[in-house]
């Protein structure tokens, strides 16, 4: 059976939200569209009130200036249950005195819909869901990834306009998380239902979502699509934050005949094409940096790490400087190995010293060498 | 291994030090008078008799030696002093679960400033001993008209339970899931009603605990009953017990007298006990 969808576009209008006194709005005018039908990940690190435009968007929390609309209705002075929102929190997803039959039907008890209807759709979500066999039993009797499942369910069974989850996986362990990640695409794919998926965790979002939105501080700093986001992050902290290993920041100097020189002339740098900014950092991330073994380099091995079939590498000078690099080739290098870096400049990305802004130069797609 | 075995030795040295006493009691109250003073002291009697009891409530039975017996004189003031005491323990119960549920739930749930200070303060009138009270309450209480009834005893011993119960509720309460009250929000309740319909059917066992520990407390206080409710008919069972202690000489009839004031806490604590095993074991 083909399951009702809902879906429905998501406008935050300017939105501003401030607790109390708060000297910081942990939201800060943000203006946000959530396309109908979308799965969004909303990814930022702890305070930068990720959890705040959940809690918005839910109605859970007023908002101090702003509009929200969910389709064309103004939703926002409608209290949180007349909403048509559901919502999977990080910490309780289920009432631990209920059976998950009654912990799902709990919402459309509150609809008063008749109890065939009710019965109806239970089961139609717990065939999805294959939980059930588990209807009777209370959320403490059922393994973390039966929770999960149960909680969707309870989530989708109202057929929301909406559906917000808080950090869902955060409390299981790594191996489930990235079971219920694909159970969840696979969901969004079948439903469509708009979704807004909360995390801390970039490499979650990035996996599941169609677009990521990053917010920090109370602001939203960049909306784009997982692959735009990662390579053209709109700053150097993002470049940093959605990176899976640690982000070369190469603050670099101007010499003579275009080479860029940086950590005291340690590194020197030819990159192709025209004229660059006066000042700039090189932004490189580890995959686009490589070494090869060069007795004459001025840069050491200092450690290594087998990722995979990938090997990290992180590279030293005698003055503390460090990158670090990762090969995917059979050659597996030791500590103390002295190594050239060298940039992949397709990829390569400027930043502004000062804003930290990323700057629009684009290298030519040429490896250059170290001098 | 070793560990477990001392702790069941201890809890065994726990539970006779505990057991023993009442065990005794009840063996006493068993026992015929003569039995009792006439024999050396032992633990199981050799005539065993519910006559303490029977003459206790108001019959006649016979004696050891079959000599008729009537009922104990005592008799009215232990019954009214069980009634009293049924009766302001059960009003204390309702009222401080009223008074004290809320509080606790605000205290633990809601963000609010000198939450701390509060929950110390609330602590503090803890360690009060209710005898460094009685003064002020007994000028008010003689103002208000208040001293020797019933409903002066139930406030004065709401002063007791009612902080213990915000106290123990504030645990209870922070205990349950942060997003519950939340995820009832958006599942169609109001505030109230997420707090009626959620939060307090998931918080019943402790609420049950709460409202055992509010009953027992009240039943058995002593110092409030005794300076404003003795010789009164709203006396409660504690001072009726210890006026038939001081001036009976039958350790038999008051051993009796004493087991049935131990009754209505035991049958309370027996009947939820399911509850309050469950809030050790959960938390809630």
């Amino acid at each position: 059976m083909e399951p009702e969808v809902l879906q429905v576009g998501i406008s935050v209008e300017s939105v501003t939200k401030r607790y109390g006194k708060a000297p910081r709005a942990a939201l800060d005018d943000v203006d946000l569209e959530i396309r109908p039908g979308e799965l969004l990940a909303v990814l930022g690190p702890s305070g930068g009130g990720k959890s705040t435009l959940l809690n918005v968007l839910a109605g859970l929390e007023p908002v101090n200036s702003g509009r929200l609309r969910f389709g064309d209705e103004d939703v926002t002075d409608i209290p949180a249950e007349r909403r048509n929102v559901a919502v999977v929190f990080q910490s309780s997803m289920l009432y631990p005195h209920l059976s998950l039959r009654k912990s799902i039907a709990f919402a459309l008890t509150m609809q008063k819909l008749p109890a065939e209807e009710i019965q109806r759709r239970i089961d139609e979500v717990a065939g999805w869901q294959r939980i059930d066999h588990l209807l009777d039993r209370k959320p403490h009797e059922v393994s973390g990834g039966e929770r999960q499942r149960s909680a969707v369910a309870k989530a989708l069974v109202s057929h929301p306009a909406l559906l917000l989850m808080d950090e869902p996986f955060s409390a299981v362990d790594a191996q489930l998380r990235r079971q219920m990640r694909t159970e969840l695409a696979k969901l969004h794919r079948q439903f469509g239902t708009t979704t807004v998926f909360v995390t801390h965790d970039q490499e979650e979002a990035m996996s599941i979502a169609d677009r990521v939105a990053v917010m920090r501080a109370g602001k939203l700093v960049q909306v784009a699509d997982p692959l735009t986001l990662y390579r053209r992050p709109a700053s150097a902290w993002l470049a940093d934050f959605v990176s899976v290993q640690p982000f070369n920041l190469i603050p670099v100097e101007h010499q003579d005949g275009g080479a860029l020189s940086a950590f005291g002339g340690s590194l020197v740098l030819k990159p192709p094409g025209g004229p660059l900014p006066q000042r700039l950092d090189l932004g490189v991330r580890p995959e686009h940096l490589r070494i090869t073994r060069s007795e004459s380099s001025a840069f050491r091995i200092l450690t290594r790490e087998i990722i995979g079939g990938q090997v990290k590498y992180t590279i030293t000078t005698d003055r503390g400087d460090e990158l670090v690099a990762v090969r995917s080739d059979d050659e597996v290098l030791d500590a103390d190995t002295p190594v050239d870096p060298a940039v992949d400049w397709a990829h390569a990305l400027a930043f502004d010293p000062d804003s930290g802004d990323r700057l629009d130069v684009r290298f030519n797609e040429v490896v250059a060498s170290v001098s | 291994m070793r560990r477990k075995v001392l702790i069941h030795i201890l809890a065994l040295i726990a539970l006779i030090w505990t057991v023993v006493p009442i065990v005794w009691i009840v063996l006493i109250s068993l026992m015929y008078h003569h039995e009792f003073a006439s024999a050396d002291i032992h633990l199981f009697p050799h005539q065993p008799t519910l006559a303490n009891y029977v003459r206790l409530l108001g019959g006649a039975a016979p004696d050891w030696n079959g000599t008729a017996q009537g009922p104990n004189a005592y008799g009215p003031l232990i019954r009214e002093g069980l009634l009293n005491s049924a009766q302001v323990a059960v009003w204390v119960t309702v009222l401080s679960m009223i008074v004290a549920v809320p509080a606790a739930y605000a205290l633990s749930r809601v963000q609010m400033r000198f939450r701390q200070a509060g929950l110390l303060t609330i602590v503090a009138t803890r360690s009060i001993p209710p005898v460094a009270t009685t003064i002020p309450f007994f000028a008010l209480y003689q103002g208000l008209g208040l001293s020797g009834t019933k409903t002066g005893l139930v406030i004065a011993h709401m002063t007791i339970t009612v902080p213990l119960l915000v106290w123990i509720g504030t645990s209870f309460f922070g205990g349950l899931p942060p997003g519950l009250e939340r995820m009832a929000r958006v599942d169609g309740c109001s505030r109230w009603r997420a707090f009626a319909r959620v939060v307090v059917p998931a918080s019943r066992h402790s609420m049950t605990a709460m409202a055992v520990i509010a009953f027992i407390t009240s039943w058995d206080e002593f110092t409030f009953a005794l300076i404003f409710n003795t010789g009164t008919p709203a006396q409660t069972f504690p001072p009726a017990l210890s006026s038939m202690f001081f001036q009976v000489s039958v350790p038999t009839d008051v051993a009796s007298a004493t087991v049935l004031g131990l009754i209505p806490p035991l049958l309370v604590a027996g009947l939820f006990q399911r509850y309050i095993r469950k809030v050790n074991l959960v938390g809630l």
